[in-house]
């Protein structure tokens, strides 16, 4: 009893539902009526609260869910309306909501072992939710990562879990099958005692696990050159052939020149993508996003801390341009281009092909984009 | 070489145990103006864009880069390098007479290293970054107990290879460090050091094996120095510009300090403190506390907060603000004499027994509140206040 009315308080001073943004008349499911949300981005607020925004193609608001600590990427059903905002590691909770906001957000904490990473994603026909998760232990420093599976018509009860096989499970997406899903085991240990702090760079092992969605067994791995393992895998999107594109966060010199970004086809061999040398140490050994265009056939890659998005042609995996956007994260695709937000709270868009360069269409002042955004 | 502040710091740490810096007691009677001054700042925040002041140029980036470097980093590095030699000649004389009145200089030895140690703790960009350096010099936490598993075993094996110079630094990361040798000196068993000898060379093997890891703390902390000179990293750090492929401008790496500093307050909260206290009295670990078997854990922490605040003043940070903004780090220096009273308070308890004190939790929970809060004044708002770029994107993404 106590923990149940404990979980509600919770769920109060978290959620606090659907907040109407200033200057917009009426509830917010009035406004979501007359205007289509687009995107969804977690975002960190003027005051420095943090927060999920649903936005217009343009990027204006149109709901804002607060959320209790910084959140990171958003999993969209692909049949329901459902929305899924997960906490940034080691954040505990996620924030469902509803694409139309005809139903107010309901929170649902990870088990109390368990904790998330930041992203999640649907099965094919909306039934399941899957989420990158800590399994961790009170009483040992050990760690490793799994996949929580949710039952979406049962108020996202938690029915089950597959091992991740790695440690650090970062992003997940289901594969054009339907019945894969590509994990990106980032190789870090992370423990919730230590908060953020990395406990194994001296042996880290990345790896992108290809696993059979219902059963949890493993199709495939790919893990890379014991050269590059403290290249650690975080963020993939999958193009037109069904080859996995990822970025990557290196853990360790700044001065070493390593590629930071690769593909890899199931069953066949990993293809790491020449970064530019002028370009190498300006990225600081971090990718933050990655995203195909509507197309699939062009894959852009966000690098905040140089200030620059990148792209890779697919098929060859060769470099071939870049847009200066300063310390830009967000990528959402939009036809043959894309959009794309930043911490300075601009939101705009990108056409391709053509000059590249990023027209601001919305901008939300003191507001900061966080790292993900996405298409609904 | 050394700065006079950074002396003084060094000798009031030292010879009067923890009683801290001029500055730091009058920090405390003068609380209440600060406060005010404080109050005041944040009223007048909006003057940052105020029109009057001319933001700093490149010049003034380059310079504070330059007096960092000059006046904080290579000093500190030098220093830890010092101490660390001075550490394993302790070591060594004690091994070819050891007694158990001589273990306990060891243990102010050694807590003398830890607290050097600090100043460079936080500084994990460019060197420290590359070679495990930081993990050759503490690998911590040590999960798994992987540390003290090596330790233990290598000390059970007697392998008299391991004890020849440059042996250990080519074996695990774990057992090079500071916590490592902290193991060998003051870990279980550690009567053996001086016991008589047992017939199996024990305790001269456990002496031979902590000398052999102290060296092995200079090899790896004089290797820091000359990575960090003017022919190494110096160079890129002090000389920004178009051809530098690391920073581009000297705001760059004024940044990059800043960051460094934001770290540091994290790394005290979430590595030091918060794994030790645990979320209840109930949930408290003591045994999480770094370097606890040498009772240097609060001189451990008591170091972040030295350190962080010598670099503000040796690199001249205030030069970067206009006046309305001086608040921001009258406001930072405040809440690390803040910190600094509240380890004072703990220091008869220790970090271990306070963790499990109803009435020091509260002391640390207000010693974990002053971090933060002194982490964010520094990233948010003195970032604002000297015109750094640190978006929120690139200073701390996932």
């Amino acid at each position: 009893m106590g923990q149940a009315l404990e979980l509600d308080r919770r769920q109060l001073l978290a959620a606090g539902g659907a907040t109407l943004l200033a200057g917009l008349i009426g509830p917010a499911r009035d406004v979501a009526a007359h205007s289509k949300a687009f995107f969804a981005s977690a975002v960190r607020m003027p005051d420095k609260s943090f927060a999920v925004q649903l936005l217009d193609e343009r990027g204006v608001p149109l709901a804002l869910y607060p959320l209790q600590d910084r959140g990171h990427d958003v999993a969209v059903s692909p049949v329901g309306r459902e929305l899924v905002a997960f906490a940034r590691r080691p954040g505990r909770f996620m924030l469902v909501m509803d694409k139309l906001a005809h139903a107010g957000p309901r929170l649902i904490w990870a088990r109390e072992d368990r904790h998330y990473f930041g992203h999640g994603a649907f099965s094919a026909d909306g039934r399941l939710l899957y989420a990158a998760e800590n399994a961790f232990e009170e009483d040992s420093d050990l760690t490793h990562g799994v996949i929580g599976i949710y039952d979406v018509a049962n108020g996202f009860k938690r029915i089950g879990e597959h091992l991740s096989h790695g440690i650090g499970p970062h992003e997940i997406l289901l594969m054009g099958d339907d019945k894969t899903l590509v994990v990106a085991n980032g190789g870090i240990m992370t423990h919730p005692d230590y908060r953020r702090v990395k406990l194994n760079l001296d042996d880290m092992k990345p790896n992108l696990a290809f696993l059979d969605v219902e059963s949890g067994a493993l199709l495939d791995q790919m893990e890379l050159s014991a050269d590059l393992h403290q290249l650690s895998i975080r963020h993939m999107s999958i193009d037109a052939d069904q080859r996995v594109w990822f970025g990557c966060q290196h853990q360790g010199d700044m001065g070493d020149e390593v590629p930071l970004v690769g593909s890899y086809k199931r069953d066949g061999s990993v293809r790491m993508s020449m970064i530019p040398r002028v370009l190498s140490r300006s990225l600081r050994n971090y990718v933050g996003s990655v995203m195909c265009n509507g197309e699939g056939l062009l894959v852009a890659t966000s690098c905040p801390r140089a200030g620059k998005v990148l792209y890779w042609e697919a098929e060859r995996g060769t470099f071939v341009g870049e847009t200066v956007l300063p310390d830009g994260c967000g990528l959402a695709a939009w036809g043959k281009g894309l959009v794309m937000s930043n911490g300075l709270g601009e939101f705009g868009r990108v056409t391709l092909p053509g000059e590249a360069a990023f027209e601001v269409s919305h901008r939300q002042s003191g507001l900061a984009f966080d790292n993900h955004m996405i298409a609904l | 070489m050394l700065s006079p502040l950074f002396c003084r710091i060094l000798i009031s740490y030292f010879e009067t145990g923890f009683c801290f810096l001029g500055m730091v007691i009058m920090a405390n009677t003068q609380s209440l103006a600060l406060k005010l001054g404080l109050i005041g700042g944040l009223v007048f925040g909006a003057g940052f864009a105020s029109p009057a002041f001319a933001a700093p140029t490149d010049a003034d980036y380059r310079a504070v880069a330059q007096k960092a470097y000059e006046g904080y980093i290579l000093p500190s590095f030098q220093a830890l390098e010092d101490q660390a030699r001075r550490m394993e000649q302790q070591v060594g004389a004690y091994c070819a007479n050891p007694d158990k009145a001589g273990h306990g200089a060891l243990k102010a030895g050694f807590g003398k290293l830890v607290y050097q140690w600090g100043s460079v703790e936080f500084l994990r960009f460019g060197p420290m970054q590359s070679k495990n350096r930081f993990e050759r010099l503490l690998f911590w936490p040590d999960r798994k107990g992987t540390a003290l598993k090596k330790v233990r075993r290598a000390l059970q094996a007697q392998d008299a290879k391991r004890l020849a110079s440059g042996a250990l630094a080519q074996g695990s990361v774990a057992y090079q460090g500071l916590n490592a040798l902290e193991y060998a000196l003051f870990g279980s068993g550690y009567e053996s050091l001086w016991a008589k000898d047992d017939g199996k060379g024990a305790g001269a093997y456990r002496c031979a094996f902590a000398h052999a890891i102290s060296a092995n703390i200079v090899a790896t902390s004089s290797d820091l120095v000359t990575a960090w000179s003017m022919e190494g990293f110096g160079q890129t750090f002090t000389q920004p510009g178009s051809d530098n492929a690391l920073y581009q401008s000297g705001k760059e790496v004024v940044a990059e300090l800043v960051k460094a500093i934001g770290t540091n307050a994290q790394y005290f909260t979430d590595v030091k403190l918060l794994p030790v206290m645990g979320k209840t009295l109930k949930k408290a670990r003591p045994k999480k506390a770094m370097f606890r078997r040498s009772q240097a854990s609060l001189a451990s922490m008591l170091s972040s907060l030295d350190h962080v605040e010598i670099l503000i003043e040796e690199a001249d940070f205030a030069s970067l603000l206009d006046e309305s903004s001086w608040w921001i780090l009258n406001g930072a220096r405040f809440e690390l004499s803040n910190g600094r009273k509240i380890i004072d308070d703990l220091r008869d308890a220790g970090l271990q027994t306070a963790v499990v004190d109803e009435e020091a939790r509260k002391k640390l929970i207000y010693l974990e509140a002053v971090m933060r809060g002194f982490g964010e004044v520094m990233v948010s708002d003195y970032a604002a206040g000297a015109a750094l770029v640190i978006g929120f994107n690139s200073l701390d993404g996932d």
